[in-house]
């Protein structure tokens, strides 16, 4: 455009206007610092993110594929799938701000609007997620896996609990974590750095597999962790479990590696339109869904 | 490579101010603007070797920004909006008339006049900060151009033809 536009000139005085003072150069970096020295302590935190971000394409895999009769990712700002349709995958986006935006995936088996509503309010996969708090159950036959993150001031009161019920106390990286053994599941849950209250509930193989992880990558990158199989599934490429991959800085969800997308299984999902309230996800495909968990992860421990 | 401090003291105040007219929330900008130049930071390895750093900081930026609106339209109203404040002053007296015009454009339309004008970002940094494709922010400002000009009338439509009468 041209320089004596009007725009241009009201444009240019416009970005000259006062502003408050800019933070040093010193204060963004030990911003940062801070940052990445609590996401090394949050390091159970980002095994959590790590298995929420599995749990999508999951989702989208055992609806499309007909092996679980509901999949329901569900929360007041968040996604819900289930299969109440013959074919393929149909999104519902209900812009309206105070009510729930929802999508649905639906596969070959036939299922009640009332049974979503069950699964939502009872067992089944969920996902659920706003500014504090996220709460992810996935339901992988027999077993059930669960994670939840909570900030504010619920996560005291929860660790209170936590505390109070656990069979046995362990130290990782210098973390407290509390260990509930019922015998059909374990519940580890710690409190990270006083404010952040992290519970993941499953299978006491899968549960050991986590916290072995942690104390063997609390100071470390992550390796690999992939309880599912997932990399072979979705033929994920190389170094997707890597921390250089999926949580390294040069990491980008690209929908075109992953031939399991390119099956139509996203048809009529309306990323475009999805926004999901805590993540800061507006995004156009499902990268940015990735990225704004694991971003969403980081807001919910650091905030 | 791009040094950052020059940068961030370069841009600081334009992507404040560009936030500024696009949420009509000083503070609100403010913060958002430094969790962006935060992010930028600590990922300034990458960042700086983009083609349009600029795009990504305002992509950061605008997302944060909107997220710091839901907070403030909750913490306000109780209930939530998911849609900018309408800039109801304009930043500088002078050209007051204008800013209300553009407030009046539709959500993105008005950011992308705020990208081009105010944070003078190129259209392809454009695109990228709000998602979209080039050609559509190219259409976009054409139709904000139409827009203003039948909002405005004379005072608008005589300075773009005094312009393109001498070139």
């Amino acid at each position: 455009m041209p320089t004596p536009d009007l725009l241009e000139s009201a444009g240019r005085r416009a970005a000259l206007g006062p502003v408050p003072a800019a933070p040093s150069l010193d204060a963004l970096s030990a911003e940062v610092d801070r940052r990445r020295s609590r996401r090394h302590k949050i390091v159970g935190g980002v095994a959590a993110a790590l298995v929420v971000a599995l749990a999508i394409p999951a989702a989208l895999v055992l609806a499309d594929n007909d092996q679980t009769d509901l999949v329901t990712l569900a929360s007041n700002d968040g996604i819900e799938l289930s299969s109440d349709e013959p074919t393929g995958l149909a999104a519902q986006v209900d812009p309206a701000p105070t009510t729930t935006t929802s999508v649905v995936a639906t596969s070959s088996t036939a299922a009640s609007a009332s049974s979503t509503t069950q699964q939502i309010q009872g067992r089944g996969p969920f996902l659920g997620f706003n500014d504090e708090n996220f709460d992810l159950r996935l339901d992988l036959g027999d077993e059930s896996f669960s994670i939840a993150v909570i900030s504010g001031d619920d996560a005291a009161t929860r660790a209170a609990e936590a505390e109070a019920s656990a069979d046995e106390t362990r130290q990782i990286d210098e973390q407290a974590v509390w260990i509930d053994n019922n015998g059909d599941e374990v519940t580890a849950s710690a409190l990270i750095d006083g404010e952040t209250f992290v519970e993941v509930r499953g299978p006491q193989e899968q549960i050991d597999r986590i916290l072995d992880l942690v104390a063997e990558h609390a100071n470390g990158p992550v390796t690999f962790f992939d309880p599912g199989g997932f990399a072979e599934w979705f033929e994920l490429p190389e170094g997707f479990f890597d921390n250089e991959g999926l949580f390294g800085d040069d990491f980008t969800f690209d929908a075109e590696n992953f031939p399991f997308f390119q099956d139509g299984a996203l048809d009529g999902l309306d990323l475009e339109n999805l926004d999901l309230e805590g993540f800061g996800f507006e995004g156009s495909d499902l990268g940015k869904l990735f990225e704004g968990l694991t971003e969403g992860l980081e807001d919910a421990t650091i905030d | 490579m791009i040094d950052f401090a020059s940068w961030y003291r370069a841009e600081y105040p334009r992507v404040v101010n560009a936030l500024a007219l696009l949420t009509g929330e000083r503070q609100v900008a403010a913060d958002a603007a430094s969790e962006a130049f935060v992010r930028a930071f600590a990922k300034w390895d990458r960042v700086s070797k983009m083609d349009r750093p600029g795009g990504w900081l305002y992509k950061v930026a605008l997302n944060d920004a909107r997220k710091r609106l839901r907070r403030v339209a909750r913490e306000r109203t109780k209930a939530a909006s998911l849609e900018w404040t309408p800039v109801t002053s304009a930043p500088t007296e002078p050209d007051h008339e204008l800013w209300e015009a553009v407030s009046r454009l539709p959500d993105r339309t008005r950011s992308a006049v705020v990208l081009r004008y105010v944070a003078d970002l190129t259209e392809p940094a454009i695109a990228e900060a709000l998602g979209v494709k080039r050609g559509t922010v190219a259409t976009m400002l054409r139709r904000a151009h139409e827009t203003l000009a039948a909002d405005l009338g004379p005072s608008y439509s005589s300075e773009r033809r005094l312009f393109h009468a001498y070139t």
